[in-house]
């Protein structure tokens, strides 16, 4: 049962995944975004993270894509008289201008991304491996309540705890010199 | 009973256990749209009396009968689309506005464990989930999207700027709800909002209930929760002087009533939840061993006198500005609910958790 | 664990039946009898004008980004808020206490940077 759902729920999010390049309206994008984000929460929770669940859609559906929604509206990107041309997503693109320098970037990300994963491989390894049953059937398991995670985080991973208050702050400070920059004064 | 068991491929137990699902279910979801149903007779029954006017008295006794009256005639009312909007995401907002509503009932507890035919089965409540309170701050978040794309879709700018403002004070409002809730969460020591209700059920005192601990937290999440639902006296979204309508003008028919069901919805789960953290939940005063269908009924007063709070206020209090109000959530309630709930904290680590009942 | 979701899934399954059912029904119950003015955008009679997706004001990028901001930090604090009891009674609350102290500080720090460079002021 649990394991039809997780193979369903993953094709679903793969399919939403694809609409956020495919659609081409802004919004439908969004939208498929928050379909793909309830998706990987589903999976989260199959694999029995019910915190880091409900945080993904806390976080990421409830106030991201919020911002996403209000950033769109803000540029005017949707389709309309005064809208700007949006290039049509595709094959074509990338086999068009520019496209030399996305494919680097895109292959240095990759090679980045799976070495993190190699390089961490032997931690994920004995991680899954102190969990209460392997494969697809631990999904059912439940390795992390949140009063757990509570003192991991405040014992083992204090200093990156405390560095993220700096990191938000510092995301306060850029979003005023952004939104602020162009006010005259006492206008 | 085992035989049909049997041919589906499941055990007696499963069969029963998946039959008390599909009725409790039935039987909430269908307690809660007509919560909804009655609240709109009630506000303006409410509306009226404070009025010194009649109020509707023409279908039925009372005017009992008239949210049936108002449903036959939501689904005999032309749809009208207007042009230039965007068609899919036009029909998909009032769905996205009133699912996340009625999904937050799913962790409410309603009752303590109900035993009925001689059997106990658990307590009343779709879900018992460790996460209950997360569930429903998420879950809750979720509705932004059905104001914020009614506003953009139906190609008005009335509508527009209804759901542009609505979205941003349930953002900003959304922020003190979560802190609110949060120091009783400190105290309580958990987010399953059963174990919050049985914590302040089990000696029938009512000074356990969690008001006397924590009444800031309550008077900002009432208040919150006024935002939250788009009510006086914070109902930008509809502000009708302004907006005429606000996000829900280019709609009709029963597009237009689903929004007032998720509405009516989510002011139901707001004051089920205020209940269930400040005032006890099912607890009945001074009756500890209540059986369950007594502190279902004190559980229903608590909320109906919620319910009515909402209508009062919109006839007390003026509307305020938009930029009042986003003064008023950011520069006083955030502050507030931030101080609360580090004075919380500081409480519980300086002097201990409060005296085990 | 997952088990006590089966009835939340089995919810949103009646939830959503019941919107689009309604919505279904007086699309079929209502008469349709279109006209030129009925499908214009409501101006209060007046003719439309422009286009409806009007540019936002940057004020609600700003308040977009403050609210993630404030709900990260909610989300630590529900991790700090549940285990707030059972950290007290094992001595090490003060400890805790004094680490959230130090990240809620800053956090407030933020919220006043903002507040003094007008940022919350939605009127200007």
């Amino acid at each position: 049962m649990a394991n039809a759902l997780f193979y369903l729920v993953a094709a679903l999010s793969v399919i939403a995944a694809a609409g956020v390049v495919l659609f081409r309206n802004p919004i439908s994008n969004v939208l498929s975004l928050l379909f793909a984000f309830f998706c990987l929460a589903t999976i989260y929770l199959l694999a029995g993270f019910q915190f880091l669940a409900a945080t993904q859609i806390l976080v990421y559906a409830g106030a991201i894509m919020v911002l996403f929604l209000f950033v769109i509206m803000l540029l005017n990107l949707a389709p309309g008289p005064n809208a700007p041309e949006l290039e049509r997503v595709g094959l074509a693109m990338f086999l068009r201008r520019k496209s030399g320098v996305t494919i680097v970037i895109a292959a240095a990300l990759l090679i980045l991304g799976t070495s993190a994963v190699l390089g961490t491989h032997d931690t994920a390894v004995q991680a899954a491996e102190a969990m209460p049953k392997k494969g697809l059937d631990a999904i059912t398991a439940t390795p992390g309540s949140s009063e757990g995670l509570a003192g991991e985080m405040f014992g083992r991973y204090l200093l990156p705890f405390e560095a993220i208050s700096m990191l938000l702050l510092a995301t306060a400070v850029a979003v005023v010199v952004l939104a602020k920059r162009s006010r005259p004064e006492n206008s | 009973m085992n035989d049909i068991a049997a041919k589906l491929g499941m055990t007696g137990d499963q069969l029963e256990g998946l039959l008390a699902i599909l009725v409790r279910n039935t039987v909430i979801l269908i307690g809660v749209i007509n919560v909804a149903a009655v609240m709109t007779l009630v506000e303006r029954k409410v509306s009226a009396w404070m009025q010194y006017r009649h109020g509707p008295n023409r279908v039925g006794p009372w005017g009992l009968l008239q949210p049936l009256a108002d449903g036959v005639k939501f689904i005999f009312k032309e749809v009208v689309i207007p042009y230039g909007a965007n068609k899919p995401l036009y029909l998909l907002a009032p769905a996205m506005a009133a699912v996340p509503a009625m999904m937050t009932i799913a962790v409410i507890p309603f009752a303590n464990d109900v035993v009925l035919f001689g059997k106990n089965w658990g307590p009343l409540a779709i879900a018992d989930i460790d996460v209950g309170i997360l569930y429903l701050l998420a879950i809750g978040s979720m509705s932004v999207y059905g104001v914020i794309l009614a506003g953009w879709a139906s190609n008005s700018k009335y509508s527009l700027l209804g759901g542009l403002r609505a979205s941003a004070q349930m953002i900003s409002y959304e922020l003190s709800m979560i802190l609110a809730i949060l120091a009783v969460v400190a105290l309580a020591g958990s987010i399953n909002l059963k174990e919050i209700a049985a914590l302040q059920a089990s000696t029938g005192n009512p000074l356990d209930w969690f008001f006397f601990k924590q009444p800031l937290a309550c008077f900002l999440l009432l208040v919150a929760s006024f935002a939250e639902t788009n009510r006086h006296p914070f109902d930008f979204a509809e502000c009708e002087p302004e907006l005429v309508a606000g996000f829900n003008t280019e709609y009709s028919a029963m597009k237009w009533a689903i929004f007032f069901i998720g509405e009516y919805s989510a002011m139901a789960v707001m004051s089920a939840l205020s209940v269930v953290l400040f005032w006890g939940g099912w607890s009945v005063p001074f009756m500890p061993d209540a059986p369950w269908y007594l502190g279902f009924a004190a559980f229903l007063a608590k909320v109906s006198v919620y319910l009515f709070l909402f209508v009062w206020v919109r006839w007390t209090l003026p509307r305020f500005r938009f930029d009042q109000l986003m003064r008023i959530g950011w520069k006083v309630m955030l502050p507030l609910a931030l101080l609360n709930l580090l004075a919380t904290g500081a409480m519980l680590a300086l002097f201990g958790p409060p005296g085990a009942p | 664990m997952v088990e006590s979701y089966l009835p939340v899934l089995i919810l949103f399954v009646m939830v959503v039946a019941f919107a689009f059912a309604n919505m279904a029904l007086s699309e079929l119950g209502g008469r349709k009898r279109k006209n030129v003015g009925k499908g214009e955008p409501y101006e209060c009679g007046m003719e439309p004008e422009g286009n409806a997706r009007l540019r936002l004001s940057i004020h609600f990028y700003l308040v977009a980004v403050l609210f993630i901001l404030f709900d990260v930090e909610s989300v630590f604090l529900v991790l700090w808020a549940v285990g707030a009891r059972s950290f007290a009674e094992t001595g090490v609350g003060v400890f805790v206490f004094a680490e959230i102290a130090a990240f809620v500080g800053l956090l407030a720090l933020a919220l006043a940077y903002v507040w003094r460079k007008g940022g919350l002021e939605w009127d200007r």
